[in-house]
């Protein structure tokens, strides 16, 4: 089933949206969150999570792809099941302890100017990205937005590890550069 | 600024730059371009094979022509005369020839130093990735098998195991090798099972890359066959192939 379809399908509020977007991208996006968290059980749930934000969020939004709007999901739900799955591990240091006892002086939460300056940060690196080589900005996207392996990077780039390697050595050091000239505090 | 903070921004990306790169890492697989002139090398190439094996059979001390003969001396060469038939069939007939008084294959009182190999090779989609499984596991019994396949989700290895019946696995082990990434381009061949020091034993073969490649990304598993009395509960097999570049 094309994209446009399963789309309508969830604005319509039928739930065969979600089985026919697993039936099309579970794969897919088991394979970003694989990525991520090494653990076919977690990659499995935050899919799950990714088909259960998709219905909560068509409507309103009518992504044009669909493919890069579930990805983005299952990698922001699987950034944070990493985190927090490390935060569990450091539970019982003394450090994680005081932390999470400062953490009464704070909001914890994402506050609007954090928001912001995220925001600004994301279009900074939009704009170095669209400036490099198509070369260095696909290794750079493939390897840092979806984290596949350097490998895999550097085959479907179709060069060298080593010359991937040193790709994206490069544009790190280009994109520290960049951001610095632009005020960003590294 | 920590690195988090770089991840984050980056799920901030305009979904045109993300989509031009999805469309490059999950491209289906390009077929290969062939025209006439590509088929007329081929013909030519195959020609001159074909005389070339001709003339090897007329030479004197050659024991017979064709793909067969150059095999069996690769293998010959390996096994140093000591390779193992893997057909169930073949040990019958080996049998029965000793017992005419002809030469003996594999049934050899001594230790061999090396078996011969048989094995088939599965492309699985990259996305098989995900499955957490060892490079290597042995299976002794259809029943296995279909357990780890139904476990692991793995339904393309048992399509592809469909020969491997209960009546095999009287007469033969089965090794999943994991052999890692790459393109669809590489070939692969393991064609040795040697021992390597106490209990442990290692698949030998090769894995030849084409100069250029296809840019698709498939996990290449292989099934290789054994004779069942070779590798013992308790060992170990590893691999090790050797890289051609052509």
């Amino acid at each position: 089933m094309e994209d446009e379809q399963i789309v309508a399908l969830y604005w319509q509020r039928q739930e065969a949206a979600i089985q026919e977007t697993e039936k099309k991208y579970d794969r897919y996006l088991t394979k970003i969150a694989y990525n991520i968290l090494s653990d076919l059980e977690d990659s499995r749930e935050r899919v799950n999570d990714t088909y259960l934000a998709a219905w909560n969020s068509i409507p309103p939004h009518r992504p044009s792809v669909l493919s890069a709007y579930l990805a983005k999901i299952t990698r922001r739900l699987s950034i944070d099941c990493w985190r927090s799955r490390n935060r569990d591990k450091r539970r019982d240091s003394q450090y994680s302890i005081s932390l999470s006892e400062l953490g009464d002086c704070v909001s914890g939460g994402n506050t609007t100017e954090e928001g912001f300056q995220q925001k600004l940060l994301a279009d900074a690196i939009a704009v170095y990205l669209r400036a490099i080589s198509e070369e260095a900005r696909n290794a750079f996207i493939g390897r840092y937005y979806f984290m596949d392996p350097l490998k895999e990077v550097a085959a479907y780039c179709g060069m060298s590890e080593s010359k991937a390697k040193s790709l994206l050595y490069r544009t790190r050091l280009g994109l520290r550069d960049y951001l610095i000239r632009e005020g960003f505090e590294l | 600024m920590r690195a988090e903070h770089i991840h984050d921004a980056l799920n901030l990306l305009p979904e045109d730059l993300i989509e031009k790169v999805d469309r490059l890492r999950t491209r289906q697989r390009m077929p290969i371009r062939r025209g006439w002139r590509s088929f007329g090398a081929i013909a030519a190439c195959l020609a001159v094979l074909i005389l070339g094996a001709f003339v090897w059979g007329m030479l004197p001390g050659t024991i017979s022509c064709g793909t067969d003969a150059f095999s069996i001396a690769a293998d010959q060469e390996i096994a140093k005369e000591n390779l193992a038939p893997q057909d169930p069939a073949e040990l019958d007939r080996t049998a029965s020839d000793s017992a005419n008084g002809m030469p003996e294959y594999g049934l050899t009182d001594s230790e061999p130093d090396a078996y011969g190999v048989t094995a088939q090779y599965i492309p699985m989609e990259t996305a098989a990735l995900a499955i957490d499984h060892p490079s290597i596991r042995i299976f002794r019994s259809r029943q296995e098998l279909e357990e780890y396949c139904d476990t692991h989700e793995l339904a393309q290895i048992l399509g592809a195991a469909a020969a491997y019946d209960e009546s095999f696995f009287s007469e033969s082990d089965l090794i999943l090798v994991d052999l890692g990434q790459g393109s669809s381009s590489i070939r692969h061949e393991i064609h040795t099972l040697a021992p390597a020091g106490d209990q442990t034993w290692e698949l030998q073969g090769t894995q030849t890359i084409p100069e250029a490649v296809t840019l698709d990304m498939v996990q290449w598993l292989a099934l290789a066959q054994v004779s069942k009395e070779v590798i013992e509960p308790g060992d170990t097999v590893t691999v090790a192939l050797e890289t051609v570049r052509e």
